[in-house]
């Protein structure tokens, strides 16, 4: 029998399924998104870059920089807290159901807590014990609210105020998301880092700004010039042994839109599909004594 | 049809020889792998050239044209076209032909597409140095390499095609499913991604998933099914001994095809949640057929693996066959969120990288490279004994490239998730980076073994031919003269 008309068809079937199913209907899914209402500034999320940040992203991709760096910041799970707004009738029902959540705490320590709310009732609780408490609080009728934090690495790095989601991308050219972390992620680097005379110098010599640093020196995106009578004042300012004497560093534009393009990476605008990780809390003495903290211990700090 | 591809049934139509049809492959073949041979040198230097530049950070330094972005990319994108997809294409060709016992179709046309494919690969390494490669890993030729390289491809598949099409046996000997299909899948993947990378652009993270199913394809479906494909037919053609099961070669077929199309992304891509979901259980599911193609060959050989010390092509294509199923297990239990979010961005996604592109693909296609050159070109190799220490230098650098990697790789991931520092978890992974040099050396190395055996032989091939001319020419000389 020829079976090649048989397995023609069949290679033919799986390969437009592989098509169908992970090019098209992604396509349909994520190659139409919108800029979005954004939550908190009001306007619109994401807003294009300005043209020179742009065009740093040209330069970003033609030194390949993603090589080494990734723009992509990931969140392995979530915790709840639960605010206690206001007891509602059943007080001592209430109080039960905080105690139960708590049970390292004593009877007495629970009420002393509920005399002045809002406090936190349960912190870093994972989603069953969240749900199990919230949902006896709703039936009390009591009043509360519920936060999401999220966790991981890359967050506790400080590498991003969230994970990225798809539209954090939209503006993009070229999506340089990137393989590896030789370097530092860099999603939010604007945030991290918004001094652009920095960057400028780390550029020139990253050794200058970080010791023993192993990202390679990008000289050649600067002029180096006899300082005339009047010196520029876009020369970079670097430490006496690496300054060439009786001569000044200029960035060329490549440089400058580079830095204008790392200092425009942040994605930190608030997103409905992606909790924040909550800005370090200001040491709250009175807030330490207090928070009643079962679940703590099920999650990492 | 679970017969040797020796003894598939015979047909009316006057048999053709193996000789003929080596004799056909002659020329494409020959600019193929001679080509394929050089830039697998081009490669292995850049890449040990960027394994300095992690040392010596004022190598190359102020020159733009080979910053570590560059060096890097350009020994990533030879390795693969210039090399790897280019001498899978010719092993496929051969293959086919042998395969359908019929001389290759218009070989010609594929020696033309060779030389635009290898313009190609020169286009884009030039475009990658200028600063135009296009920011996707494995994909960073030019948007102007890319026709040059299709038009190549095509010229390349377009005999391969017609030569499946003239085939002279009825049966199908599972070899060729696998060629059939990777004939097809390499157009279609690589203008989707041109088409939607380089020429209307999708939108934002769209790119990125086009460029995983892309790299993930390329890798796991087409180099699978052409490394697969060899190995199927080498094992018993070397071992004399045919092949175990074709019920587990078909379905090592199918489920590659079908789990392999449907993977790539990685857990925590900014994509929708499905996809990552989707790639992990496709990556498990991959073990079905990698371990239904390892058993294959296992019973094949019936636990006598004298042929393994008598072929270096049978050294070649198992330990190819063996990487792919620990790359395949490997990468399974990688795609597992809690595991990638250690180990993905680390060295050891470098690691399953080169255990894929360099333990499997390299080493099968060299295999079948060392194997098919001194049939088609009817020269043995000169330096005969140079091919075992190629296959020892290949396995050590292989290992030397990926043991210290996936350690290391590992060790950066549990820093990273920890609290050490940057710059402490940058300094820690150094020892192993000064070990996996070595394994580029090693690699260089036997590289420029089998470059100095294939220049010997077009030598060899191409002195006679030359004294002939010379000689003719003398005497028609001569003769002008005597009248
Ligand atoms: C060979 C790998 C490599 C390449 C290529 C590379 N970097 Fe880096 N980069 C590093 C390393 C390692 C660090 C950490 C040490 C330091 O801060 O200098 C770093 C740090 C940085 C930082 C500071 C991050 C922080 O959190 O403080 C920035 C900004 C940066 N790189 C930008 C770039 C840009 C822009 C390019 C391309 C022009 C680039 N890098 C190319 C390896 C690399």
């Amino acid at each position: 029998m020829n079976q090649g008309p048989l397995v023609f068809l069949g290679v033919f079937v799986t390969l437009v399924t592989s098509w169908f199913g992970m090019i098209f209907v992604p396509q349909i899914q994520v190659g139409e998104l919108k800029p979005v209402p954004a939550e908190v500034s009001g306007g619109l999320y994401p807003a294009a870059k300005p043209g020179v940040a742009q065009q740093g992203a040209e330069v970003y991709r033609q030194q390949g920089c993603y090589y080494c760096h990734s723009q992509q910041v990931r969140q392995s799970g979530v915790q709840f807290d639960v605010i206690l707004m206001e007891m509602g009738e059943k007080t001592n029902e209430v109080a039960k159901i905080v105690l139960q959540a708590n049970p390292r705490f004593g009877d007495k320590a629970v009420k002393q807590l509920l005399k002045q709310l809002p406090k936190p009732v349960l912190s870093g609780a994972n989603f069953e014990e969240t749900k199990k408490t919230v949902d006896k609080l709703k039936d009390a009728g009591a009043k509360f609210e519920m936060q999401v934090i999220a966790l991981g690495a890359d967050l506790n790095r400080g590498w991003g105020a969230r994970r990225t989601v798809a539209n954090d991308y939209l503006f993009e050219r070229t999506v340089m998301l990137g393989e590896q972390r030789i370097g530092p992620d860099l999603t939010a680097i604007g945030l991290r880092r918004p001094d652009a005379a920095w960057h400028l110098n780390h550029l020139y010599a990253p050794t200058t700004e970080v010791e023993g640093s192993k990202m390679p020196s990008y000289t050649y995106l600067f002029e180096k010039r006899p300082i005339g009578r009047t010196p520029s004042p876009d020369a970079l300012k670097l430490p006496a042994a690496i300054a060439p004497a009786g001569y000044e560093v200029v960035p060329k534009p490549e440089a400058k839109a580079l830095v204008a393009y790392l200092l425009s990476l942040k994605s930190n605008a608030a997103v409905f599909e992606a909790p924040m990780k909550p800005e370090p809390k200001k040491e709250d003495p009175a807030a330490a004594t207090n928070v009643v903290n079962a679940a703590s211990a099920v999650t990492k700090p | 049809m679970s017969s040797a591809p020796t003894n598939t049934e015979a047909t009316a139509a006057p048999e053709v020889t193996p000789q003929q049809i080596d004799a056909s492959c002659r020329i494409p073949l020959l600019v193929i792998f001679g080509s394929s041979a050089a830039w697998l040198i081009v490669s292995a230097i850049l890449s040990f050239i960027a394994s300095l530049k992690f040392h010596s950070a004022a190598l190359l330094a102020d020159c733009p044209f080979f910053t570590y972005g560059h060096v890097q990319a350009g020994a990533f994108n030879t390795l693969l076209y210039g090399f790897i997809a280019q001498a899978a294409i010719g092993v496929m060709l051969w293959l086919i032909a042998r395969l359908g016992k019929t001389t290759l179709v218009q070989g010609g046309f594929a020696a033309v597409g060779a030389i635009f494919w290898n313009l190609g690969v020169t286009l884009g390494l030039i475009g990658i140095f200028l600063g135009d490669g296009s920011g996707y890993e494995w994909f960073e030729f030019p948007k102007y390499a890319a026709p040059v390289l299709l038009a190549g491809y095509l010229l390349m598949g377009a005999v391969g095609g017609f030569t499946f099409a003239e085939r002279k046996t009825t049966e199908l000997y599972p070899s060729q499913w696998f060629l059939l299909a990777a004939l097809f899948w390499f157009p279609w993947i690589y203008a989707t991604a041109v088409a939607l990378i380089h020429w209307y652009p999708a939108v934002g993270v769209m790119q990125s998933i086009v460029h995983q199913w892309y790299a993930h394809n390329l890798v796991t479906v087409w180099l699978g099914s052409i490394g697969i494909a060899a190995v199927f037919y080498f094992v018993p053609k070397i071992s004399a001994k045919p092949l175990a099961s074709s019920n587990y070669a078909l379905l090592t077929f199918w489920f590659l095809l079908i789990f392999g199309g449907m993977g790539g992304m990685h857990h925590g891509m900014p994509v929708p949640a499905w996809l990552p979901a989707l790639s992990t259980v496709m990556a498990f599911m991959l073990i079905g057929p990698a371990l239904a193609f390892v058993l294959n060959l296992h019973w094949t050989l019936e636990d006598d693996y004298s042929a393994f010390n008598s072929s270096v092509t049978m050294k070649f294509v198992l330990a190819g066959a063996v990487a792919f199923f620990a790359g395949i297990v490997i990468q399974a239990f990688g795609a597992i969120p809690q595991v990638s979010d250690i180990l993905h961005f680390t060295f050891f996604t470098v690691a399953v990288d080169k255990l894929m592109l360099l333990g499997f693909a390299s080493l099968v296609l060299l295999g079948g490279i060392y194997y098919i050159l001194p049939r088609v070109a009817g020269v043995e190799w000169p330096f005969a004994s140079a091919l075992k220490f190629h296959f020892l230098l290949g396995i050590t650098g292989v290992l030397l490239l990926v043991l210290p990697l996936a350690l290391g790789g590992a060790q950066q991931g549990a820093l990273l998730a920890s609290d050490t520092g940057f710059m402490d978890v940058s300094s820690a992974s150094m020892k192993f980076l000064y070990i996996s040099i070595l394994g580029d050396l090693a690699w260089l190395a036997g590289s420029l073994l089998l470059l100095g055996n294939v220049k010997m032989l077009v030598y060899h091939l191409v002195k006679p031919l030359v004294l002939g001319c010379v000689t003719d020419s003398k005497k028609s000389k001569t003769r002008e003269a005597t009248v």
